[in-house]
C-alpha cells in the first residue's frame, strides 16, 4: 500500500495496534504488519514520532521496562482518552469506508442523456 | 552500520538532549531486536537491511522536529502562566511582612510609590492575561506529523505571545524592585531579609522565563533552518 496514504492514517493505525495491549515500538510495527496481513509496510522508524506525538496529545502513556534480554525499552499503552479517540476514529473511518465502497461499487442506474 | 546510523541520529537530534536520549534508547532496542530476527550469515548485510527498513535519519529527525518544538513551547507557556502566580505570592508575602513589622513609607516616597503601584498593577494583570492566552493557544494546536507552514505560523504567533506576556511581567517585577528599594530606604535592618528574598525570587522567575522563551524562539529558528537546508 502507498506509504503516503498510510502516513495520513498513521495515528489511527498505531492506536489500533495498541488496542490489543501495551507494547514497545518494535512490537507495534509487528502488530501492524500482522493485523494488516503484511499489507502495511511503513518505514519502521515512522512509528516512533507517531508514538511520541500521541503521548504528547495524552492518547498514550509510556514507561521504561527491562526486557529479558536486559535491554531497556519503552512500553506504550492507550490511555482512556486514547481509547475514546480510537473509537471515534473507527466510527468516522467506517462511515467513510461505507461511503467509498458504495461509490466505487455503484453502477449507474439512470439512462445516459 | 547500526552504530553509524545511531551516531547520525544522535547528531540530527542534538538540538534536544532529552528527546535524543529517549529516542536513541528506543531506536537502539528496535534495531537490535530487528537484527536478532534476521539471518546472521552476513552480519553487515543484515544490519544494512535492518537500517534500510527503519528509514532515513533526516526523515526521522524531520518528524521529531514538531514534537520537540511543541513540547518546549508548552513548557515555556506553563512557566509563563505560573510566573505571575509566583510573583503575586511574593508580593502578598512582602506586603504582609511590611504590615507585621509595621514598616511605612515616608510622605515623599508615598506619591512616587502610588504611581509605581499603578504601573505594577496594570503590567501584572496584562502579563497574567497574556500568559493564559498563550497557554490556551498552545494547548489548542497539538503537534502535527510534519513541521508544515501552518504549524510554523502558529508557533511564531505563540512565540510572539510569549514575548508580549514576558515584557509586562518584567515591568511588573521591575516595579516591585522599585517599591522594595523605596521601602528599604526607610528602614534597613535584618527584617529586610524577607523583602530581599521575595524580590530575588521574582527576579529569578523573570530570568527563567527570559531563558525559556529565548530557547523556544531559537529552537524554532533552528528547526526552520534545518528544514530549509
Amino acid at each position: 500500500m502507498e506509504g503516503e496514504m498510510l502516513k495520513g492514517h498513521l495515528d489511527m493505525i498505531v492506536l489500533a495496534a495498541l488496542s490489543a495491549g501495551p507494547a514497545h515500538g518494535y512490537a507495534v510495527i509487528e502488530e501492524i504488519r500482522r493485523r494488516s496481513g503484511q499489507a502495511f509496510d511503513l518505514p519502521e522508524g515512522t512509528v516512533y514520532p507517531a508514538l511520541h506525538r500521541l503521548q504528547e496529545a495524552g492518547l498514550l502513556s509510556s514507561r521504561w521496562v527491562t526486557a529479558e534480554s536486559g535491554r531497556r525499552r519503552r512500553v506504550y499503552a492507550l490511555t482512556a482518552s486514547g481509547t475514546r479517540a480510537l473509537a471515534e476514529r473507527r466510527a468516522v473511518w467506517q462511515q467513510f469506508s461505507t461511503a467509498i465502497r458504495g461509490l466505487l461499487g455503484a453502477k449507474r442506474s439512470g439512462k445516459p442523456a | 552500520m547500526i552504530a553509524a546510523y545511531l551516531q547520525q541520529l544522535e547528531d540530527a537530534l542534538g538540538h534536544d538532549p532529552a528527546l535524543r536520549a529517549r529516542v536513541l534508547q528506543e531506536v537502539r532496542d528496535h534495531l537490535e531486536e530487528a537484527l536478532a530476527a534476521e539471518q546472521l550469515d552476513d552480519r553487515l548485510a543484515a544490519e544494512r537491511r535492518v537500517v534500510a527498513r527503519f528509514g532515513e535519519v533526516r526523515e526521522l529527525a524531520a518528524q521529531f522536529a514538531p514534537i520537540s518544538l511543541a513540547r518546549h513551547m508548552r513548557r515555556a507557556a506553563i512557566a509563563l502562566a505560573l510566573a505571575p502566580v509566583a510573583t503575586l505570592i511574593m508580593m502578598k508575602a512582602r506586603v504582609s511582612w511590611y504590615a507585621f513589622v509595621q514598616w511605612t513609607l515616608s510622605e515623599d516616597a508615598r506619591a512616587v510609590a502610588g504611581f509605581i503601584i499603578r504601573v505594577d498593577r496594570y503590567a501584572f494583570w496584562l502579563a497574567a492575561g497574556l500568559a493564559i492566552v498563550a497557554l490556551l493557544y498552545i494547548a489548542r494546536h497539538p503537534a502535527p506529523a510534519r513541521l508544515h507552514a501552518d504549524y510554523r505560523k502558529h508557533l511564531h504567533r505563540a512565540a510572539n505571545l510569549f514575548i508580549l506576556a514576558a515584557v509586562p511581567l518584567a515591568v511588573s517585577v521591575t516595579s516591585d524592585v522599585a517599591l522594595t528599594v523605596l521601602q528599604l530606604e526607610t528602614v534597613l535592618s535584618p527584617n529586610a531579609l524577607i523583602p530581599v528574598a521575595s524580590i530575588s525570587i521574582e527576579i529569578a522567575c523573570v530570568g527563567v522565563i527570559a531563558v525559556m522563551v529565548g530557547n523556544a524562539v531559537r529552537r524554532l529558528a533552528r528547526a526552520e533552518a534545518l528544514q530549509a537546508g
